[in-house]
């Protein structure tokens, strides 16, 4: 139970999120009124995303200095490959929500699921096929080294590109997205900070979520490595 | 398959259940459905009126034409359509006004017609959502609606909303027992 109060600790805050998001008073603002409530799941959401990603980012890594070292085991140095591959994969999952509540909320205010000019989202979407081609690139390898120190260093491309396409372009192009092109960011929208008391817990619920079902498909894969390989 | 197959028809009859719950909760939320059309263009009006007023503050020169398209675009329109289309209604229209060959355009309007041809010329969506964005955060800052719009759909009042967030939770609930089922399983296996 000790172990595990990061997990009770994000279903608690995202039933918070859930219900008192919903009920709960929120700025009256022109377009977006009601669906302002969309700012919960959607951008917590890609939050998740970025950090699960930095996570694979790091694992990558790890897995590149432990691989060279000479007295490290097998075992050990792929417990790191696995551990970024799960990442990187709930990212991808996590990635979709976040693509699929924004569509849901563009179609109530922009009037339409995917606006032709918005570089966030086409910004958004190249990261997430440049993370897709991420999973082609380990399945067309068959040997598991190559195969893990191929795809840490393919994601520190990915996870640099992904910052590039979501975080710098779309601020130096025209953007129906908060925070460009003389919209304001985000802290202008909250009048009152009833906001900021359902987003921030839901940017770390959503997250807690994300490393939760990132280690269960880490312990996934390692139980089957392990059958694969020991037995 | 088996039992996940149910567990999808189930899913997606939910989700598609929600969805219409959710396009009637959230489309009225535009505006307040309880209001009747003629409020709901003047509230509209006032808005744009109000967009107006900006847009002037934007460039020095207060254009008489501009007030003439509005008016005629509104009132050419019903209710319906005045608020399916209000997100769009500003297309472009400020950028443009910065534009000298446009401004020419503008002044040679001299008629109804022209009027008309000249909105169906200009309003283009692409246009329109970049405009609109900028406009409408600049009415977030100053707005002060003449009409009070009461953003409480009556569906909260009856007390649907709870029933969807009751479907919500629901399915939260599945999703947290199948991870930690999900995990027991898999922490059997390990040892």
């Amino acid at each position: 139970m000790a172990k595990n109060w990061w997990k009770i600790l994000s279903v608690i805050i995202l039933i918070y999120v859930l219900t008192v998001g919903l009920i709960i008073e929120v700025p009256s603002l022109d377009v977006l009124n009601e669906t302002i409530r969309n700012l919960f799941f959607h951008v917590p959401m890609w939050f998740a995303m970025i950090f699960i990603f930095l996570g694979g980012l790091i694992k990558g890594i790890q897995y590149l200095h432990h691989s060279n070292k000479e007295n490290a085991s097998l075992e050990d140095v792929l417990a790191f490959d696995h551990k970024s591959n799960a990442m990187i994969r709930t990212g991808i999952v996590f990635g979709f929500c976040g693509l699929f509540t924004g569509m849901f909320w563009a179609n109530y205010t922009w009037g339409t699921y995917w606006p032709d000019d918005d570089p966030k989202l086409h910004g958004s979407a190249i990261s997430l096929l440049i993370y897709i081609a991420y999973l082609l690139l380990r399945n067309s390898i068959k040997d598991e080294e190559n195969k893990a120190k191929i795809a840490a260093i393919y994601s520190i491309f990915a996870f640099v590109m992904m910052l590039v396409f979501i975080g710098y372009y779309p601020r130096t192009q025209d953007s129906l997205h908060p925070g460009a092109e003389g919209n304001p960011g985000f802290n202008n929208y909250d009048l009152d900070n009833t906001l900021k008391l359902i987003f921030y817990p839901a940017v770390l619920g959503w997250t807690l979520l994300a490393f939760w079902i990132a280690s269960i498909k880490y312990k996934f894969y390692r139980i089957k490595w392990e059958k694969e390989n020991i037995s | 398959m088996g039992k996940g197959k149910y567990f999808l028809i189930i899913l997606f009859t939910v989700l598609q259940w929600q969805k219409s719950f959710a396009d009637d909760v959230f489309r009225g939320m535009h505006i307040d459905n309880s209001l009747d059309a003629k409020s709901k263009v003047y509230l509209v009006k006032d808005l744009l009126h109000k967009t107006q007023a900006l847009f002037s503050n934007l460039d020095s020169t207060n254009h008489p034409i501009i007030s003439s398209i509005y008016d005629l675009y509104i009132d050419s329109l019903s209710a319906k359509s005045v608020l399916n289309l209000y997100p769009s209604i500003h297309k472009g229209l400020a950028e443009d006004y910065k534009n000298e060959a446009f401004v020419t355009e503008l002044n040679a309007i001299t008629g109804e017609k022209e009027i008309r041809n000249f909105i169906v010329n200009h309003f283009e969506i692409g246009q329109a959502l970049k405009f609109n964005q900028a406009i409408q955060l600049r009415l977030i800052k100053s707005h002060a609606s003449s009409v009070e719009v009461d953003m409480m759909d009556p569906m909260y009042k009856q007390g649907k909303l709870y029933v969807v967030i009751g479907v919500i939770l629901t399915i939260f609930t599945v999703l947290i027992l199948t991870l930690i089922r999900l995990e027991k399983k898999i922490n059997q296996l390990s040892h």
